[in-house]
């Protein structure tokens, strides 16, 4: 039931893309799990990378570089996961804050449409904290060679790439300070919660 | 889970596709006044045949029957006659249902009659269509039945017998301007209104057997499609040798010096002078053998026939039977014209096409007083029978042989209300030899039918029809982009992949190409498949798509 769903929601949703022009690969994501984590110094920590929503798209090849502070965090071990049926073979690039990976698959784009799920795990990393720090897990910029991801037709996908936040030791991913114009807003609402509760004592009272 | 979702993304691609395709149709389609009344036409004149029984029991119109069964082929199950013909699979089930009927005959009779050019040439064609499309074989439509052949031995029996007919060296003609024609039964005359026959049949079974379908049985044959071939080469070249002037009409005698026609007969064996109907079918007989447009002999035709177009009946342009042939005239020359439009092959410079008929005014030199000048959509009647509708009623509509011919088979079909409701028959039609043979022709044109047959215009071994890039030979097919539009067409740079250059695409490219992402590209890279400018993974995955080997495997 769950997968008719699935599969009727996307059909439905990609029809109407079609009809409207819409790029279909917009809802492609690649997502960092978990988000934000915090390790002491010497300590490890996992952070997995996937593909989501691909729809009727494929993944067939990509060329990623996860780029991070070296000062803060070291790569103990990359795990990728085997997405492409027969490939061309992982090429794996390792140096201080940069993690280069390349593949692509042997296999033609219906095989992979036949065998590929909407939902890809990628890559699994495991990293040890090396210093007190905090720093971001994320993607170069380069869309040809650092966060270029391949679908149908040997075309670049359109996706929305996240990132990971690691803490180590004193370091802390939860630094984001409120904006002037969220502290205008806050009270404001403060101000107006005040005086609602101020009206409906009066109301009481008259009663 | 994982197996689930694989099996419904495949299907969901499809279903995409075709949601695509249907949307884009629907976007495009929005069908004028004219194409509706087609539609209305096509399906009373298919009502018609049905309520004559001609589905239904195959004997009505005996060994015709192939016509018939190729307009429920060709039928557009939408309607619109741009839209690819429905073939078997896309029919109604009633349909389906007449077309298995229908088959089944051709598949008892084949084995109990002899050459014959007329049927044989209307069998060929209706079952290579049939089967191409998806008609079930003998093991579905009578398992049991002793007397009935399978598609291949069907299809085998009568190319087979077909060939052997065929005016040849090995038949008694040495000469090649005697070789090339069939006669009713066999070599025994140079007759043109049975070789235009026989030839869309082979073209056909040339489709046929160039495919990897099957039925029963597997339907490629390669030796079969060299025969075929072989024999297709002679008719043309009988063709270009008989091409003669003049005409049976005085005041349209030789009009200019490089036209030339055939008529009922050979030139050369019997003088007769070229006709309409038989240089229109000479057209496509030239095509199915390795012409094209562009070809000397094509273009000589095609003069013949602009010089004298015309779509309302046959005058006296051409020797005899000018009623009778009228409606096979209309399907002929569209069919003829229709293929040169599919090829690809554009005219060239100074050269004529399907487009340059019906521009010719009739008082112009060169001078023909029978010559017609295309239909004014902006000017002609709605016919009656379809419903209210004055002058312009289809304005908007292109004008061009299309409209003329489809405009005119309109005004000819008898009202709903009488005993031959959708008969093309009415209103001073020009005359027939069979009622459901007209009949067919007619539908055939409304229809846009090319009657399946194989024109090979770059002689790559691929049909027009099939071909990703039908002017240019390109066996391979090869298509880099994955588009509509083949390597050897594409505007777009097209890198080999063949980096080692030592003639194929495998690994050893692949990781060449790979080696040297983000590297500055030389002259003439071979790495840079897409023409980005840059070797990127996409160039690495393009170069996978088009290796020799599946995965890439080395020799």
């Amino acid at each position: 039931m769950i997968n008719f769903k699935k599969t009727f929601t996307a059909l439905a949703l990609a029809a109407g893309a079609m009809v409207v022009s819409a790029p279909a690969s917009a809802a492609i994501a690649l997502t960092f799990t978990p988000a934000s984590s915090h390790i002491d110094v010497g300590q490890d920590v996992s952070i997995n990378v996937s593909i989501t929503g691909l729809g009727a798209e494929i993944l067939s090849g990509y060329d990623l570089n996860f780029l991070f502070n070296s000062s803060v965090l070291t790569t103990k071990d990359v795990l990728a996961s085997v997405v492409f049926g027969t490939a061309v073979g992982l090429n794996q690039v390792v140096s201080a804050g940069d993690i280069g990976l390349d593949d692509s698959s042997l296999e033609d784009d219906a095989t992979l449409a036949g065998s590929q799920a909407d939902d890809l795990l990628l890559f699994t990393f495991l990293m040890t904290g090396v210093d007190d720090g905090v720093t971001s897990f994320a993607l170069g910029a380069d869309p040809d060679f650092e966060r270029n991801l391949l679908g149908l037709n040997f075309e670049s996908l359109n996706v929305n790439v996240g990132s990971a936040c690691i803490a180590v030791g004193t370091g802390s991913c939860d630094n984001r300070v409120p904006e002037p114009a969220s502290f205008g807003l806050a009270g404001l609402a403060l101000l107006a919660a005040g005086v609602a509760g101020r009206n409906r004592r009066r109301a009481r009272a008259e009663a | 889970m994982s197996q689930f979702y694989s099996t419904n993304k495949g299907l969901l691609s499809r279903v995409l596709m075709a949601a695509a395709v249907t949307c884009s149709a629907g976007a495009v389609q929005a069908a004028t006044p004219f194409e509706n009344d087609v539609s209305v036409a096509i399906d009373r004149g298919i009502n018609y045949l049905t309520a004559q029984g001609v589905f239904n029991n195959p004997s009505t119109a005996g060994d015709g029957n192939g016509l018939p069964m190729l307009v429920l082929l060709e039928k557009r199950a939408s309607g619109i006659a741009t839209d690819p013909p429905q073939g078997y699979t896309g029919a109604s089930a009633a349909d389906q249902g007449r077309l298995r009927t229908a088959a089944s005959y051709i598949l008892d009779r084949a084995n109990e009659t002899a050459f014959y050019s007329y049927h044989d040439g209307a069998w060929m064609f209706a079952l290579s269509e049939y089967a191409l499309t998806g008609g079930p074989d003998k093991s579905v439509l009578a398992p049991a039945n002793a007397d009935y052949e399978t598609i291949k031995q069907a299809m085998d029996r009568l190319v087979d017998r077909s060939l052997a007919a065929q005016r040849q060296a090995s038949t008694g003609f040495p000469n090649a301007i005697n070789q090339g024609y069939w006669c009713y039964s066999g070599a025994n005359c140079e007759d043109s209104s049975t070789t235009q026959f026989v030839v869309a049949g082979l073209a056909s079974a040339k489709t046929f057997y160039s495919s990897a379908k099957s039925g029963d049985a597997a339907y490629a044959d390669a030796a079969r499609v060299t025969q075929i071939d072989a024999a297709l080469a002679r008719a043309r070249v009988a063709y270009e040798l008989n091409g003669a002037t003049g005409s049976d009409n005085g005041s349209c005698n030789v009009l200019t010096a490089t036209e030339r026609g055939h008529g009922y007969n050979s030139f050369n064996s019997t003088g007769y002078k070229p006709s309409l109907q038989q240089t229109a079918s000479g057209i496509y007989i030239q095509l199915f053998g390795g012409s094209n447009v562009n070809s000397a002999s094509v273009q000589n035709y095609l003069e013949w026939m602009r010089n004298r177009y015309r779509w309302q009946d046959l005058d006296n342009l051409g020797n005899f039977w000018s009623g009778n042939s009228w409606s096979y005239y209309l399907w002929s020359s569209f069919k003829a014209m229709e293929l040169i439009r599919q090829s690809g092959v554009a005219p060239a410079a100074g050269k004529l096409g399907p487009n340059d008929l019906g521009k010719l005014a009739a008082a112009n030199a060169p001078a023909c007083v029978v010559r017609q000048e295309h239909k004014d959509p902006a000017v002609v009647s709605r016919p009656a029978s379809f419903g209210a509708g004055g002058a312009g009623f289809y304005a908007g509509e292109a004008k061009g042989q299309y409209f003329d011919y489809a405009h005119q088979i309109l005004g000819l079909q008898c009202p709903q209300a009488g005993a031959n409701a959708g008969y093309f028959g009415c209103n001073a039609s020009p005359g027939n030899w069979d009622a459901f043979s007209h009949q067919s022709y007619q539908l055939l044109v409304l229809q846009r039918s090319t009657g399946g047959g194989c024109v090979d215009s770059d002689g790559d071994g691929v049909c027009d029809s099939e071909d990703n890039c039908p002017a240019n030979a390109n066996p391979n097919q090869e298509n880099t982009y994955g588009d509509a539009r083949g390597d050897a067409c594409e505007p777009r740079p097209v890198a080999s992949c063949d980096v080692d250059t030592d003639g194929d695409v495998d690994s050893v490219d692949v990781n060449l190409v790979r080696a040297g992402i983000g590297k500055p590209l030389v002259a003439g890279d071979k790495r840079d498949a897409n023409g980005d400018g840059k070797i990127t993974v996409n160039d690495v995955r393009a170069c996978t798509l088009k290796c020799t080997r599946a995965l890439c495997a080395t020799n």
